[in-house]
């Protein structure tokens, strides 16, 4: 049995804007074990970033608040650890990459500066250690010419060789878990597999625990062990990869898997999810994606109308409809496996 | 943050639109004092010849009613009615929350009526005011102005005399009624401030808007020009140009007018320069859109805000200079009331009558406070920016003893 | 760094020559002609000028040559310091009084720039990392209401209460040093000077410290809102070199910029100052000049000031680009 190495429990995160309470991540639990790359997938803005930033408390500095929940860490919960030993472990023990490569890095400093101060931080190395260390770091992620490139500031980088920087930065104190925010979204393909294969053996060799967030199915499929898929601040289905995609359980997913388009089966109309993510500040009520939901209507329409009506009522909870394959859905049973090919 | 960025951006969007009505709409006391003194100078200096002149109202004189006081109103009183009326317009009507239009168009309606018999009274109205009439207060009844002094009406009894019953501010070196000449000097520096911040807006919005939006030589070259201007001193070219020419209010305001306009110029320009590079301006291009018109159309009204920021600040300022100006004794001739004057008036009187220059102190104090006070409102109204990262929001104290910042 | 360099003083000289035409078309503006009016002073003074005079005065200023060459004949006079005599009584070398002028000035400014700089950075940071907190708040609201207090209130707001006694005495009211100074060593010399100081130190720097303060507060409020800012948050490093290191280095940018507006902010308020508290300064100067209509010295200070704004937008473009690396690339 792999050791939980993260668990967050209950998880719930608000905003107070202009326009009201907006419940960003409402209830949220999920476990990262040693060694695995857990991928949290969900459409843009249904909390799944908001999730990441919680886990090592950034998101107050955002503007958010942390409204109830745990995050266990270490045998530690971090929500509730005083903000000295919280700061030991950021960057030392959970290090994070972040979506824009472009905006990451500090413009004014070079970026060997930017790695060793990690270094001279949490590992009490001196200048010229932490320089020659971090040298080591950009050629073992695969920066060319690692001694003169540590010099360069960031504009004179390119987007992938910075998002490696950031990676080379995430690496210096060895973590045991990296949390990875979208770290592809912004570049290239070509690149992001580049990107992807250098997080994935890295992981191999430290044996860290990667959390990836991302939007790409086609990147969890390739990378994920396990699955967590969130829909407007909640987890819908948890799984390991292959389960996930071969036979989901919640309508949402199955509707994300079903909508990807394929190079091989024959022509015909793509599958899209109708309607579209409803406002943050207006969720439906009992499930949230009732309205949207092929299930339900389908349910409704073979006239077990009586039943379909708990949708709208009750949100429902993570059931394990299969081993280690939980789904929050009220009718998961009566889910058809996964879509090959579009509509004809 | 995706989702952050998303509330940002419906928010800016909301904003642009209702921002400057939120600040007609105050919430703290603050705000709602400095509105309030803006609302008092206006109405006093508007109504200045009404509350603060030496001709009673009504003087009832054996059974014939006469109105000494509407006697001496000339064109400029009718004006500033006007001006008066331009104000309540846009305070009440931007500032209500009253959704039902019928209110509206009466208001309108009444007002749009009083508007033109202003109109009808600057034609009718003497140009300059008759001399001041010795009243003769012992025969008869009459109704007193509130402030029953002229600005220039020398009170023979009271010289240099701290404020009471009878004079409430006080009187000057000269004996006259200190509050009726800061009232009678509002109208004075809010004229001045006005007409010059209309034509620095007006200078700098047209150099800004060409400057960005053109770029390339154009650019460069007027941006030379402005760094000329920048290399001297704002008040040290006031006082330069004065050692040149008369003195005189067209004088004055052109003056401030022409050297204020290079803070907007640059607002603008940087305002315009980053608009321009926003997708829909390339996309108005794509269509075919001629470059003046996407200037027009397109640049233009989202750089109203900081504009309007700017010229509130550029209103200010211009208040502060003329003062300055004054107090220097430059600028305006001699005679003229303005607070800036009556200050430097006051200046050798320090010692035994710290009055005369402690009010106009006082005043000019506040109406610039009020100023930057609701500039400053606009500018947090028109960046949401700064509302979701906002003082209203609590770190979860329950959750983290220490705190983060 | 050195392109940089090269490429802004390339851009100086046009700007250079505008402000040397802009004084030059001035000087020629007097009302009457720069020949009648030194006539009329003349002829206040009871001095008849006989032709031979006129057309020696003719010559000097080149007046019957084409403007242009009157022009070049000003510029190289200019550039040899040699700006005439002053017409305001005292018939001393403009260059003299200049000269005086500016080291009092220069002392003047550099105290204040100093002074409001060591001041508004903390204020700034403060005001930024404190942002929405009730002590914060009240803290802005005091600035905004220092801002709001014009020049000449605040001076003598503060010498009624601490020079005239009628609440403190303890500070000196006129000029720049004691009259009496028997006696005074070279210590008691610089705290005289020092003591006299204060007043017009801090009223020339409140609108300028106030002003500084909030673009420190909105430049650091911005640059806490940035990315880089949370990556380094993220890396575990200090809460106080996240602020002081990564989001200052930042946030100062647009500050230092602003040394260039502050310079001609200063030397405007420094007219109203001095005048005031009776410095000999080159605000002062400027002043008496205007009442005594005294042009030639007027010309000399447009130009000096004129270019000394100019260097001083320089220094700042430079210090903007020591600092921020992409500022060398535009």
């Amino acid at each position: 049995m792999t050791d939980v190495v993260l668990k967050v429990k209950d998880l719930a995160v608000s905003f107070m804007s202009e326009l009201g309470l907006v419940r960003a991540v409402d209830g949220v639990d999920f476990e990262l074990r040693r060694g695995e790359t857990l991928a949290l997938v969900g459409e843009s803005g249904c909390g799944k970033s908001v999730t990441a930033h919680s886990i090592l408390r950034l998101v107050e500095h955002a503007g958010g608040r942390i409204e109830r929940g745990s995050v266990w860490f270490n045998g530690a919960d971090l929500l509730k650890m005083p903000a000295e030993a919280l700061r030991r472990v950021r960057g030392n023990r959970i290090a994070m990459i972040f979506q824009e490569p472009m905006t990451a890095l500090n413009p004014v400093f070079t970026v060997g500066e930017q790695v060793a101060e990690v270094i001279r931080e949490h590992l009490g190395r001196k200048r010229k250690e932490a320089r020659a260390q971090a040298i080591d770091l950009f050629a073992r992620v695969g920066i060319p010419d690692p001694s003169q490139r540590v010099d360069h500031y960031p504009h004179q980088l390119s987007g992938g060789m910075k998002q490696r920087v950031m990676i080379a930065m995430a690496l210096a104190c060895s973590p045991l878990v990296l949390i990875a925010d979208e770290p592809t979204t912004a570049l290239d393909v070509t690149v992001q597999a580049q990107i992807l294969d250098l997080i994935a053996s890295l992981q191999r060799e430290q044996g860290m625990a990667v959390l990836l967030i991302t939007h790409d199915l086609g990147v969890v499929a390739e990378v994920g062990d396990r699955v967590s898929v969130m829909y407007c601040g909640r987890m819908v289905e948890h799984g390991t990869a292959h389960e996930v995609f071969s036979e989901p359980l919640h309508p949402y997913t199955h509707g994300l898997i079903s909508s990807i388009p394929s190079l091989t089966a024959p022509r015909g109309q793509l599958r899209a999810i109708p309607g579209g993510v409803p406002d943050p500040l207006d969720f439906p009520s009992g499930c949230r994606f009732h309205p949207r939901c092929f299930l339900k209507t389908r349910l409704e329409t073979a006239a077990e109308s009586g039943g379909s009506r708990i949708c709208s009522e009750v949100s429902p909870s993570l059931r394990e409809w299969r081993p280690s394959h939980p789904a929050a859905c009220h009718f998961a049973e009566h889910m058809p496996p996964a879509a090959k090919e579009p509509a004809p | 943050m995706t989702d952050l960025k998303e509330i940002t951006a419906a928010l800016e969007e909301r904003a642009a639109v209702q921002g400057p009505r939120r600040i007609l709409h105050p919430r703290r006391r603050l705000h709602q004092a400095a509105l309030w003194i803006a609302d008092t100078v206006i109405l006093a200096s508007a109504a200045a010849t009404l509350i603060a002149s030496s001709a009673p109202w009504v003087r009832i004189d054996q059974g014939s009613v006469e109105f000494p006081n509407f006697r001496t109103w000339i064109r400029a009183d009718a004006a500033w009615l006007a001006a008066l009326w331009v104000y309540l317009l846009v305070r009440i009507l931007l500032g209500s929350r009253n959704r039902r239009g019928w209110m509206k168009r009466i208001l309108i309606r009444g007002l749009a009526g009083l508007f033109l018999l202003f109109l009808v009274l600057t034609h009718l109205l003497p140009d300059r005011r008759p001399p001041e009439r010795v009243s003769v207060f012992a025969e008869g009844f009459s109704i007193q102005a509130p402030i029953p002094f002229d600005p220039d009406h020398t009170d023979p009894e009271a010289f240099r005399a701290p404020p009471s019953r009878r004079h409430l501010l006080g009187t000057d070196t000269q004996g006259r009624d200190l509050l009726s000449r800061l009232i009678h000097g509002g109208r004075v520096s809010l004229l001045v401030a006005f007409c010059s911040t209309l034509i620095a807006v007006s200078l700098g919005l047209l150099f800004g808007a060409v400057c960005g939006f053109f770029g390339g030589l154009v650019d460069l070259l007027l941006m030379r020009v402005l760094e000329i201007f920048l290399c001297f001193p704002q008040l040290f070219l006031l006082i330069l140009v004065f050692a040149y020419l008369p003195g005189s209010l067209l004088a004055v305001v052109a003056m401030i007018g022409l050297v204020a306009w290079t803070s907007i110029a640059r607002l603008v320009r940087a305002e315009v320069l980053r608009i321009k590079n926003h997708d829909f301006v390339l996309a108005a291009r794509a269509l075919g859109c001629p470059s003046f018109m996407v200037l027009i159309r397109h640049v233009l009204p989202l750089s109203v805000g900081p504009t309007l920021v700017a010229a509130s600040f550029c209103f200010a300022g211009a208040m502060i200079s003329e003062a300055s100006l004054s107090f220097l004794g430059l600028g305006l001739p001699q005679g003229t009331p303005t607070w800036g004057r009556i200050l430097f008036d006051g200046k050798g009187a320090l010692d035994y009558a710290p009055w005369i220059s402690l009010f106009p102190g006082l005043l000019l104090f506040l109406a610039i406070a009020s100023i930057h006070f609701v500039g400053e409102r606009l500018r947090d109204a028109l960046d949401p920016r700064a509302r979701v990262i906002a003082p209203e929001i609590m770190p979860s104290v329950s959750i983290s003893k220490g705190r983060i910042r | 760094m050195r392109t940089y360099l090269l490429k802004r003083l390339l851009f100086c000289v046009p700007t250079l020559l505008g402000i040397t035409l802009v004084t030059f078309a001035l000087s020629r503006m007097v009302p009457g002609g720069p020949l009648s009016q030194r006539l009329a002073l003349l002829h206040e003074e009871g001095i008849e000028v006989g032709d031979e005079e006129i057309a020696r005065y003719r010559d000097l200023l080149a007046l019957d040559r084409p403007l242009l060459h009157q022009y070049g004949t000003w510029l190289r006079q200019s550039t040899t310091l040699d700006f005439g005599r002053s017409q305001s009584g005292d018939n001393l070398p403009v260059r003299t009084k200049i000269g005086e002028a500016l080291a009092v000035s220069l002392g003047l400014q550099l105290v204040s720039i100093l002074f409001i700089y060591v001041l508004s950075i903390p204020v700034g940071c403060y005001g930024a990392v404190c942002y929405g907190r009730w002590h914060e708040r009240w803290v802005t609201l005091g600035l905004l209401l220092l801002y709001s207090i014009p020049v000449f209130v605040l001076a003598y707001l503060l010498i009624v209460l601490l020079c005239t006694g009628q609440v403190l005495s303890i500070l000196p009211l006129h000029g720049l040093r004691t009259i009496d100074r028997q006696g005074f060593t070279w210590l008691d010399h610089a705290a005289d000077i020092a003591r006299h100081l204060v007043l017009p130190v801090i009223c020339l720097s409140a609108a300028g410290f106030t002003a500084m303060t909030r673009y420190m507060r909105a430049g650091m409020v911005e640059a806490l809102a940035l990315d880089f800012v949370r990556t380094a948050r993220a890396k575990g490093l200090r809460e106080r070199t996240v602020i002081f290191k990564h989001a200052l280095a930042h946030g100062i940018v647009p500050v230092l910029a602003l040394l260039a507006g502050l310079f001609p902010y200063l030397l405007s308020g420094s007219v109203i100052v001095e005048n005031i508290f009776g410095i000999p300064g080159m605000g002062r100067l400027a002043f008496d000049s205007v009442q005594s209509r005294d042009y030639p010295t007027l010309m000399a200070l447009s130009l000096i000031i004129g270019i000394a704004t100019m260097a001083g937008f320089l220094v700042s473009d430079l210090l903007q680009a020591a600092f921020d690396p992409r500022v060398r690339l535009r």
